[in-house]
């Protein structure tokens, strides 16, 4: 039945070609969209460089300081004293990376003016996210504490000063202090917030050592385990830390809430998290994106609707006609969806290339630097879910309320 | 084979009702061949559709094969016209998106046969019809009379007990309309099949075995 159904549907829209294209035309349009906003959100969740493994760690970026009624909120990075006092004596991580937020340097290459993105870091940092070096090496502990003047530059960096790639041993001068070269790593896109920079040093390289004594700062910290399942114990030692053992001396601001989050809890606290909370809302976020996405394609899917009851109109008489034979009205809904599933599958084949297309154009243009769009099983299956629960959406009202007609009724409208 | 006891069909709009079948009492013998005639709106075509089990009536009982009908749920009455009964209609009502043969293939498919053997049965349908010829091609590509045989062979393809035809040549021009009456009749004589046919045609109810005559939704005798 089912390969009759796929058969009838085939030829129907053969036959009804310029019904077939409207149909395609608005499917392929939101599908299209729906595939490239998927692709984007599965770039953030998952990324393909040197945080591709991070579901091993937590990361602190955020530090909210309070009075005892919540009156003053105070919002920053952490400082290193924080970070110092309250995450480095953490017992259940494995590693605990140090580093500080990118920030934007101005230097002079051949008398012209570039922007780029330094980051300072400890050791750790190179043990717990997966650069991947084209040339030399990371700093070890060594030099970190001893403040050696090392850096580590992405391939885009190295060619905007040398031409080249192969600079280990080179040196650059980075706000009036001069580092060599000990490494190079392949570009890595802002999406990957922790990774992103274009020169990375170590933060014992400071000029002055005021940081150390700093509760708010530009500070952050990876907490890493190789096992995923003992993160959970980090995060609630971070937060008895914090709710029991907090200090700020000399300070009316007594309260502290931080969070180590992995990256869906970092986006869930981004939208709807409360600064004076520990509570992550990832539940809020999960549905309000579906949410999202429904209403999304809810007005495509009414337009679908539309175009499909008229569609199905036109073959009233066939309706008719199947129920005379003897179809049921479930046999009916379940040919009129199928061959709306059909079409959608058609349609989100269309898609999908066109997002290709888009992507490509998306990474060519540079308008996020360094991404990279690359499709996996996992954004196929969860475009061919969205496909999917389009094709129902915008099917099977039509398909029940065309279905259910009287076929006296049906048989006299197909005249 | 089939008995109508006090069927009486009423249509409700917003203020008027219209009574299209008044007190209906009719029996239909096995492999009998009847006409029924009367004038445009009098209620044939109701009759018709309420005989095929296509329509429900407001009142009265409907009996086929000693059961009665009015208990049956809908999917037991889908199942009944699958197998029972094959419809043809005035204007063919063919599905223009199918070829030939899966028009004619169509009743089949509610039922559970493999593809290869609905697909000779069809052909033998269209074998008896003398449209074996024209098996690949669309609707729109047959003349009227060919369009009303492949509605005839789709009609028979399932070897129904009853065959109900509303006005089956009533679209075409005589001698097409005979070629349809002779099909109807070698089915009649050779099948034994039950064939209530709806037609204004007084010339084509005389070469039925019985006429029954409606008048303002009542049987007239």
């Amino acid at each position: 039945m089912l390969k009759n159904y796929l058969m009838t549907a085939w030829k129907v829209f053969q036959r009804r070609k310029f019904f077939t294209f409207i149909n395609l035309f608005g499917i392929c349009i939101t599908l299209t969209i729906i595939v490239v906003a998927t692709r984007v959100a599965d770039n953030n969740l998952y990324p393909t460089g040197p945080e591709k493994n991070n579901e091993h760690f937590l990361v602190i970026s955020k530090l909210t300081l309070t009075d005892d009624k919540q009156q003053n909120i105070d919002s920053s990075y952490p400082g290193f004293k924080f970070i110092n006092d309250y995450v480095l004596p953490l017992k259940a991580p494995e590693i605990i990376s140090v580093y500080t937020k990118s920030n934007t340097i101005s230097s002079f290459i051949k008398e012209l003016k570039i922007k780029q993105q330094l980051r300072r870091t400890d050791a750790n940092y190179w043990k717990v996210l997966q650069f991947e070096f084209v040339h030399g090496q990371s700093f070890d502990q060594q030099q970190f504490d001893l403040g050696h003047s090392v850096a580590v530059i992405n391939q885009h960096t190295a060619l905007q000063y040398f031409d080249r790639t192969d600079v280990v041993g080179e040196q650059i001068d980075l706000q009036n202090q001069r580092f060599e070269i000990i490494g190079v790593v392949k570009n890595v896109p802002p999406t990957e917030l922790n990774a992103h920079s274009d020169i990375w040093v170590p933060f014992t390289t400071l000029p002055t050592t005021a940081y150390r004594h700093q509760m708010r700062g530009n500070f952050q910290a990876i907490l890493y385990h190789s096992n995923p399942e003992r993160l959970k114990d980090a995060q609630l030692e971070f937060i008895n830390r914090l709710k029991h053992e907090f200090v700020n001396e000399n300070s009316e601001m007594t309260k502290a809430f931080s969070y180590a989050d992995n990256k869906l809890e970092e986006m869930a606290r981004d939208f709807f998290g409360e600064e004076t909370s520990f509570e992550t809302h990832i539940q809020t976020l999960i549905i309000f994106s579906i949410l999202l996405s429904l209403l999304f394609m809810l007005l495509p899917s009414i337009n679908m609707v539309n175009l499909n009851i008229s569609r199905i109109m036109e073959r009233s008489s066939e309706i008719g006609v199947r129920k005379a034979f003897g179809a049921s009205t479930s046999q009916l809904v379940w040919q009129f969806i199928i061959e709306n599933i059909l079409l959608t599958l058609i349609g989100g084949t269309m898609a999908f290339s066109l997002s290709i297309f888009i992507l490509n154009g998306i990474e060519i243009s540079g308008l996020i630097p360094y991404v990279e769009f690359t499709f996996n099983f996992r954004v196929f299956a969860v475009s061919l879910l969205m496909i999917l629960i389009f094709a129902l959406v915008s099917g099977v009202y039509p398909a029940f309320k065309m279905a259910r007609l009287d076929p006296v009724i049906a048989l006299k409208r197909g005249l | 084979m089939l008995h109508l006891t006090n069927i009486s069909k009423t249509y409700q709009t917003d203020k008027i009702e219209t009574t299209a079948l008044s007190n209906i009492d009719l029996s239909i013998k096995k492999g009998e061949f009847i006409s029924v005639m009367g004038p445009s709106g009098c209620g044939k075509s109701t009759l018709l559709n309420i005989i095929g089990l296509l329509d429900q009536p407001s009142d009265g009982q409907i009996t086929v094969a000693g059961q009665q009908i009015t208990s049956y749920k809908d999917k037991d009455i889908t199942q009944l016209r699958n197998e029972k009964i094959g419809f043809i209609f005035q204007s063919f009502h063919l599905i223009s998106d199918l070829r030939v043969i899966d028009n004619v293939e169509l009743p089949l498919l509610y039922r559970k046969i493999s593809a290869k053997k609905r697909r000779q049965m069809a052909l033998e349908a269209l074998e008896k019809v003398g449209l074996s010829a024209r098996t690949l091609h669309y609707p729109n590509q047959l003349s009227g009379g060919q369009q009303q045989r492949v509605a005839v062979a789709r009609a028979i393809v399932g070897k129904p007990k009853l065959l109900l035809a509303d006005e089956p040549t009533g679209n075409l021009d005589s001698h097409m309309g005979d070629e349809i009456m002779k099909i109807i009749e070698s089915l009649h004589k050779n099948h034994e099949t039950t064939i209530v046919m709806v037609t204004h045609d007084e010339a084509m109810a005389k070469r039925t075995e019985r006429i029954v005559r409606v008048f303002d939704g009542q049987l007239v005798h």
